[in-house]
């Protein structure tokens, strides 16, 4: 046959039989899983060009150098060349002066035009109503926190002198966008021109100066392009800073989010993917007659495989167009609901999730569908003749080897991570040689049980009995798609609540630091009163790391770590008879499982202790005013830094800090409208050092929320493709049970009679599939936990009940619903049609 | 070609099928030799099982023997692959089935259409319509086989069997499915088609009364030929020669 021949003849066919529905479970399986590709490639594209933008407004750039002295101007000149616009910004301690009051303050000199991204906050007053700027202070002027006029007990209008030069305080600086960091262990913020800088003549030769170069460029390419070119150059001291790491709340949030949605949608085309294999095998069983007639006529066998290889491939096109068209629609109708949440220019989405949709759909199509089209070649045109001769099967390792393959590279192309798709193929063999296992055994059950039931529900599991092979497959996908449906809703729950419990509702806005022991009773007393709850006062001393093993400290670590910040700087020391509710032991054990030792007990962060080479039973040396401590590390800690709770690298036990000085510190939640009261509380209590943390707070919460949604959003299109497979799955076996249901009912069976049958048979296929999905949900759950999401990790064995009755119902309601034929038309147009 | 492939249209020597069955080997047809010549009719008879159906397949190209060689319009089809063999039926033999064998989701012209693409005819609707008309479904051209009484359906299928005028036409029960006055109309305008394209025509049926209209019998019982009329095939011969003259 000719190509033109062959097509038109494709077409015919494939049009005609798209009407009479041939294709439906097929198309409706490929656009689910383009559908859901495509709304996740959008969405997802948006959402993260969306949050690296907020998340450079953290860092005040695209990406910012961190050095400890000044760069040559040739660093900056390159970055000029890439097109890229730089700021700079100078940060150090010194003291400031005002009325011949001092205070210990952290100025940040700052170019004119810093940020580079995200903006600042000021006030004309304390606590005043506060408005966006996108610059820095003026020449002369000063920015200053609340927290220096109280201390200083200036106003705004005043001068203050740093150093030589003496500026003017001009506004009430209330938010920074790249504060970032441990942000309570800072002094006081003064913000001011970088111009001014050379008139304080703070800056001295060999003083300590953080030193940031602040990047933006408007393509990616020349950022990485810079990147790289600096990566080179870096000496030790200075470091990159870019958006994945500086905030470890977004950075963790996004990740998890990303590796979620990315598992998610992965597990709706590979639900979708079953569906489409399943209706493959039906569309090639009901063409065995076409290929054969074909055949007969003269038509090559190759004619045949190419006829129904034009209809795949004009269905993965229209599945692809039609697929991603939904994709953007549904996208758009998402960022649509959820519009109060984005921030008022959401990017928009590249034609990058088209290409792959396309893509995508042909290796689904053609992937999945092929193997099975491929035995339509094989039909013999004998078959005209000897209608019960089926084409020889094709080899089973050739469909499952290319099954396997093409599910390899969808989970590649999703994970992009080697170790994952391994461990993801591995559990899923294993999945599958228990769940087979696992079916089989329960048939056996089965068979010794429905002996002792009532006629008519033994009649249904009779049934099932008999069609023993087809059911065992049928019940191992259904077992499989609700244990995927189950799995996506599980990890959603766990992921959302982990989110919620890192910054719930009333997650602390506010940190207070240096209240003095006597004043500990009044300042609660101040609090209770105005029903404020607070977290526990923890006593702090200041002190610096100097020796670990009686070595000191800048000898002990590696060069590279010489500018770690915990040794550059003074540790919030505390001491606690109890762990931390938001701590986790990570080595060793807690003071009233640990041996005592004759110097104190001590647990260290182990992300510090690590970078530190801080190991268990090492002996730190701290210098405290002017005293030294050593103390034992009997336990190594995680902390959630992101908890806004108060958290320390260095915890002692109880009783370690006798004799030192001591503040204490706290943190509390105060509603946004009641910020007057703070006035009070200054006044009140003057000698403590008051942080506001809303807006850093607000910006994380926006942020969760958003990939909250998107989360929920990839959950249906799960369900879709769970939905779809269970249908494929029936369609299977539809034409057999029709017809046993008919000639039932033509030897006088009653409605009721088969309606029980039904029943009894589809629930207990699902309540099986619910058995199966429960076992192979806890070992996923508790590898994916363990290895992917870091979560923690439940058993939970009331799933088995509740997977068990989801499984009845909807499997029981789905086939029921597509078996209604044989109820609702005379057995005799059913026999007649079959 | 020589002179009997000219003359004959179908030779069959020594020809075998065995398969394997339950790891036993069957044999279904043993040493079946015979001839047909062109514009001759031929009915083989025989009871259910007796193997004439296996014989219509492999004489019309559709499976390969275990053994001895069958000429079909001068090819060799014995030592033929599969696709060898489909570029010989399309091009000069025609199929009738007792289930119709319509294509469901095609229309009858559609149907009568499919032949004629195969072998890249142009006009091939035209010729088609024109088939449906004069086996009377003029007015059904657009009708889908489930549209269509048994009867209808088997006109359709004659009519896709001549429209390509095939050389020779293998016919398995054609009235098989049909009740006896609707069997016997369409038996009528097999013959009558058959006679008006000169096609050479091997009828597989186990209704005595319509192998009697064809111009010989071969009768099969488990596999291997009773009756073989030879004379008829020599004054057949003779006949296909004279014409040829």
């Amino acid at each position: 046959m000719t190509k033109s021949t062959l097509l038109r003849l494709a077409l015919r066919l494939l049009v005609r039989e798209w009407r009479a529905g041939a294709f439906n479970v097929m198309l409706a399986a490929l656009l689910i899983a383009i559908t859901s590709h495509t709304t996740i490639g959008f969405f997802t594209e948006r959402l993260s060009k969306s949050m690296e933008a907020q998340a450079t407004h953290l860092l005040g750039g695209d990406l910012v150098l961190k050095s400890p002295r000044s760069v040559t101007s040739d660093w900056l000149e390159k970055a000029n060349s890439l097109n890229m616009n730089s700021a700079s910004t100078v940060e150090f301690s010194t003291v400031a002066i005002a009325n011949d009051d001092l205070q210990l303050c952290s100025v940040k000199a700052v170019s004119k035009n810093y940020p580079l991204r995200g903006y600042l906050r000021t006030a004309a007053e304390p606590f005043g109503e506060d408005e966006i700027v996108q610059s820095g202070p003026g020449r002369g002027e000063l920015w200053v926190e609340h927290r220096v006029l109280s201390a200083l007990k200036i106003s705004v209008g005043d001068t203050l002198e740093i150093g030589d030069a003496a500026l003017t305080v001009s506004r009430v600086l209330t938010f920074e966008p790249d504060r970032g960091g441990a942000f309570y262990a800072f002094a006081p913020r003064i913000l001011m021109n970088l111009e001014d800088l050379p008139t304080t003549n703070t800056v001295q030769p060999g003083s300590r100066v953080d030193y940031r170069y602040l990047f933006v460029a408007s393509n990616e390419q020349s950022i990485g392009q810079f990147k790289q070119w600096l990566e080179a150059k870096l000496t030790p001291g200075q470091s990159l800073l870019g958006i994945h790491g500086e905030r470890p709340t977004v950075s963790s949030a996004l990740t998890r989010a990303e590796s979620y949605m990315s598992l998610a949608g992965l597990v709706a085309i590979l639900l979708a993917a079953v569906a489409i294999a399943m209706s493959a095998r039906l569309f090639a069983e009901s063409h065995y007659d076409t290929s054969a007639l074909i055949r007969c006529l003269g038509g090559m066998q190759n004619d045949v495989l190419i006829v129904f290889l034009i209809q795949l491939s004009i269905l993965a096109l229209v599945g692809g167009i039609v697929g991603s068209l939904f994709g953007w629609v549904a996208q758009a109708g998402i960022a649509f609901l959820i519009r109060d949440m984005l921030p008022e220019t959401f990017p928009a989405p590249s034609l990058r999730s088209v290409w792959s949709g396309l893509g995508l759909s042909f290796i689904v199509l053609l992937g999945f569908s092929l193997p099975t089209l491929i035995r339509l070649r094989r039909v013999s045109p004998l078959r005209v003749l000897r209608q019960n001769l089926e084409p020889l099967p094709l080899s089973g390792s050739l469909i499952y080897a290319s099954a396997f393959f093409f599910v390899c590279a969808l989970i590649y192309g999703y994970t992009q991570d080697p170790k994952l798709t391994i461990a993801a193929i591995l559990g899923s063999i294993g999945l599958a040689v228990a769940g087979y296992i696992w079916v089989s055994l329960l048939f056996v059950i089965l068979d010794k049980v429905s002996n002792a039931l009532p006629l008519s529900l033994k009649a249904g599991i009779r049934n099932l009995i008999r069609r023993e092979g087809e059911t065992r497959w049928q019940t191992l996908a259904f077992g499989t798609t609700l244990m995927a449906m189950a799995l996506v809703v599980l990890i959603r729950t766990d992921l959302l609540n982990a989110w919620q419990s890192q910054l719930p509702e009333n997650a602390p806005n506010h940190f207070v630091m240096n209240v003095l022991p006597d004043e500990v009773e009044g300042f609660q007393a101040f609090l209770e009163q105005h029903q404020i709850t607070s977290n526990p006062l923890f006593p702090v001393s200041r002190g610096r790391l100097t020796h670990i093993n009686q070595q000191p400290v800048k000898q002990a670590v590696t060069k590279e770590k010489e500018n770690e910040e915990a040794l550059n700087r003074e540790l919030n020391l505390t001491e606690a008879k109890d762990l931390q509710e938001d701590n986790r032991i990570k080595a060793g054990v807690w003071w009233d499982k640990a041996a005592r030792t004759d110097i104190p007990r001590v647990s260290v962060e182990s992300r510090l202790a690590s970078k530190l080479g801080i190991q268990l039973d090492d002996e730190l040396t701290f210098f405290i005013g002017s005293q030294s401590l050593s103390a034992k590390v009997t336990s190594l800690r995680s902390v959630k830094w992101d908890s806004f709770n108060p958290n320390f690298y260095i915890v002692f036990e109880p009783g370690s800090l006798n004799g030192l000085p001591l503040t204490h510190l706290t943190s509390f939640y105060l509603n946004p409208d009641r910020r007057a009261l703070l006035n009070d509380l200054l006044r009140a209590f003057p000698a403590i050092t008051l942080l506001e943390v809303e807006a850093i707070l607000q910006q994380i919460k926006s942020i969760l929320t958003q990939v909250t949604m998107a989360v929920e959003i990839v959950l249906l299109f799960v369900l879709a493709a769970g939905c779809a497979v269970t249908l494929a799955a029936l369609q299977a076996s539809l034409t057999q049970r029709l017809h046993e249901g008919a000639l039932m009912r033509t030897l006088g069976a009653s409605q009721r009679q088969i309606r029980i049958n039904q029943w009894v048979e589809y629930a207990m296929m699902g309540a099986l599939s619910g058995a199966i999905a429960f076992s192979g949900t806890e070992i996923v759950i508790w590898g994916t936990y363990t290895y992917i999401f870091n979560l923690e990790y439940h058993f939970n064995g009331l799933l088995l009940l509740l997977l068990a009755a989801v499984g009845a119902l909807a499997i029981g309601i789905f086939g029921v619903f597509s078996s209604r034929k044989v109820l609702g038309e005379s057995p005799m147009s059913v026999l007649r049609e079959l | 070609m020589n002179a009997t492939s000219t003359t004959l249209a179908l030779s069959v020597n020594a020809l075998q099928k065995k398969v394997e069955l339950n790891q036993q080997t069957l044999e279904i047809l043993t040493n079946i030799s015979l001839s047909v010549a062109l514009g001759e009719s031929v009915a083989i008879v025989g009871s259910s099982g007796s193997g004439k159906s296996t014989l219509l397949g492999l004489m019309a190209g559709l499976d390969s023997p275990s053994a001895g060689s069958i000429e079909l319009m001068g090819n060799t089809l014995s030592s033929m692959s599969e696709d060898q063999r489909a570029k010989v039926r399309a091009q000069h033999v025609g199929f009738v089935f007792q289930s119709f064998q319509l294509l469901p989701n095609l229309t009858a012209t559609e149907n009568v259409m499919l032949p004629l693409e195969v072998l890249n005819q142009p006009q091939a609707e035209q010729q088609a319509r024109s088939m449906l008309e004069r086996v009377g479904l003029g007015h059904r051209l657009t009708h889908y086989p489930k549209q269509l009484s048994g009867g209808e359906q088997q006109r359709v299928a004659l009519a896709r069997a001549f429209v390509t005028q095939p050389d020779i036409l293998f016919a398995d029960e054609p009235t098989g499915n049909l009740d006896t006055k609707t069997g016997s109309n369409i038996a009528d305008l097999l013959f009558e088609l058959n006679r008006e394209i000169n096609t050479t025509l091997v009828l597989v049926t186990h209704d005595e009364t319509l192998a009697k209209r064809c111009q010989r019998t071969i009768r099969i019982e488990a596999g291997a030929l009773v009756v073989k009329d030879a004379q008829a095939t020599e004054e057949a011969l003779i006949s296909a020669g004279k014409n040829n003259d």
